[in-house]
């Protein structure tokens, strides 16, 4: 099990690193707690590209001019989270994220996406036959729709930091009988935002 | 001199900080143990696989004393460790091994089942599987007993009464077990009409007892069907919530009920909207598609012949106590002792833990 989350923890740093780089190419870095069904303590590190931006201009009735925007962004998310006592989980989705952007940066956001997650079991016995074996690498993998519902808030300038709080449902199918969902909260910074320079248009 | 946007900057990295520190102190807080391993508090976790399911096993207690309960949890759709908190942690795990269960389907369990595994005779290989680990881990020089509490009571007696099942365990515990729903409903009906008729002489409730009364007349009892089970369920929680209102049914949960001992053994340890979740889709399936509650394993009981306790509640109008009679008469042994608890509803083990616990210990002392 440890060494499993070695490489785990390897594979994360190198896609933040990776993510780092990237930012220089339009690819965004973001990391998160991850609270899953609330106080399941668990990560996630995002990568965000931004898909589509339409302005919004519009001059209110004192003639000021309010510039809005609607941005379509891909998310690619890889974290884990740790269900105490039972198990580990680790996972890996993409969404697609509609946003709008008002007034001082801040936004809400609604996504759709589907990804994989792996559960990681401790010790585990398979029995057949009567003969007991040790399981080697137990656990399951499960394809997993999910939705996210979200708010936070853009780099606007120096000493103010990006920050967003999603809510995300997602959908553990094959899981005994049928299906579960998991209700995870998710609070974190997105770094070196593209927002930055049409945030200062706000 | 800070200028202004330094000083704003550093604040805001102060509060950066702070809100990492929270974080991090939440995670180390929902993360670690709560409680520290001695030979009397003993800790383990582990897993059974067998054909598409994997099983968590909490073992709990006092591994030196060689001596092992495994609890069989009710539902469908429950989980063992609902069973810990307080009653059995403070007392039962001081003396003994506690092995919390969670079968397949349920509780925290995973796998992908269907038809095929997802069945009574599927749940009953589950508990040998389960006792060639627990041989493979502690040794083969254990007692073990098994104590099943309603729905878990119609487990145990089907595992007790299959092959030479009950020969691996050194006596049986049945708590308000379903083991024969034709004899349940019936008794409901008597139950429900004496009791009903004392509490509306007592001018108390009489439209919810009417309205029981009138359910269970609608019931054909020559063809009982699931809706009819979930709804008598339903009233007769309902039933023993208003016993319990009127301190007919004693509140054992002062005693040990705190959220300390919540904490300790079940807030942290079982997942409770992916428990819930999963066991609602395992009881509607085995209920629907596996004609569960048409078992009845009167015809059973006799084969039953290792030392056995019977415990129940006397209002319990879940599975009534009649049941409870119907097994005391019926199992083969002269090792049987049926005990009905005077205040007490479908869960005596919370309603009089202590009268609970001290026949469940005189029983192992006697047995083990």
């Amino acid at each position: 099990m440890k060494k499993r989350l070695l490489f785990f923890f390897i594979f994360i740093i190198s896609l933040s690193l990776h993510a780092q780089k990237s930012i220089l190419s339009d690819w965004h870095l973001g990391i998160s707690y991850l609270g899953n069904n609330l106080w399941n303590p668990g990560a996630q590190v995002t990568g965000q590209k931004l898909l589509f931006d339409r302005t919004i201009s519009r001059t209110n009735r004192r003639d000021q001019l309010k510039i809005k925007h609607r941005q379509i962004f891909l998310d690619a998310n890889i974290g884990f989270y740790y269900d105490n006592p039972t198990h580990w989980s680790i996972f890996n989705n993409y969404q697609v994220q509609y946003r709008r952007v008002r007034k001082k940066g801040r936004y809400q956001n609604l996504g759709i996406g589907a990804g994989a997650l792996r559960t990681l079991l401790p010790e585990t016995y398979n029995v057949a036959n009567g003969t007991v074996s040790k399981v080697k690498y137990p656990g399951n993998w499960h394809f997993t729709p999910m939705v996210s519902i979200g708010i936070g808030r853009l780099w606007k300038r120096r000493g103010t930091n990006p920050w967003r709080l999603q809510v995300h449902t997602m959908i553990l199918t094959n899981y005994n009988v049928s299906f579960t969902p998991l209700l995870n909260i998710e609070y974190g910074y997105v770094f070196g935002y593209h927002s930055k320079e049409i945030i200062n248009e706000i | 001199m800070a200028t202004f946007s330094d000083t704003t900057l550093k604040k805001s990295l102060m509060k950066s900080k702070l809100k990492f520190l929270f974080l991090l102190g939440m995670m180390v807080i929902s993360s670690c143990s709560w409680e520290v391993d001695t030979a009397e508090k003993f800790y383990d976790l582990f897993y059974v696989e067998r054909n598409g399911a994997q099983m968590p096993i909490h073992v709990h207690g006092n591994i030196q004393s060689k001596t092992f309960i495994l609890i069989l949890h009710g539902g469908p759709g429950g989980n063992g460790l609902q069973y810990r908190p307080g009653v059995f942690q403070e007392s039962l795990e001081e003396s003994y091994a506690l092995v919390y269960i969670d079968q397949r389907g349920q509780g925290m369990s995973q796998g992908q089942l269907d038809e095929k595994n997802l069945t009574l005779d599927e749940m009953i290989e589950d508990i040998n599987a389960i006792i060639s680990v627990l041989d493979h881990k502690y040794g083969t020089d254990n007692s073990l007993f098994l104590l099943g509490h309603s729905w878990g009571g119609t487990l145990g007696t089907a595992f007790l009464t299959t092959k030479d099942n009950q020969d691996n365990f050194k006596g049986w515990i049945e708590v308000d077990g379903a083991h024969d729903f034709d004899l349940l409903v019936k008794s409901q009906f008597r139950l429900v009409q004496k009791v009903a008729a004392e509490e509306m002489a007592m001018d108390r409730d009489t439209d919810f007892w009417n309205e029981f009364i009138d359910k269970l007349s609608e019931v054909d009892t020559f063809n009982i069907t699931n809706e009819n089970i979930s709804e008598l369920n339903a009233l007769a929680f309902e039933a023993e919530g208003k016993l319990f209102d009127a301190e007919i049914i004693r509140d054992g949960t002062a005693d040990y009920l705190n959220l300390e001992s919540l904490t300790k053994s079940y807030l942290f340890s079982v997942n409770p909207l992916t428990s819930w979740m999963t066991g609602t889709f395992t009881n509607n399936y085995l209920t629907s598609e596996q004609d569960l509650f048409m078992t009845n394993l009167e015809s059973e009981l006799k084969k039953i012949h290792i030392p056995s306790l019977l415990l129940w509640g006397k209002y319990d109008f879940v599975v009534p106590a009649e049941l409870g009679v119907q097994a005391f008469e019926n199992i083969d042994t002269e090792d049987k002792k049926l005990v009905i608890f005077e205040e007490s509803g479908h869960s005596p083990m919370t309603n009089e833990a202590k009268l609970f616990n001290g026949e469940v210990i005189s029983f192992i002392e006697q047995y083990k």
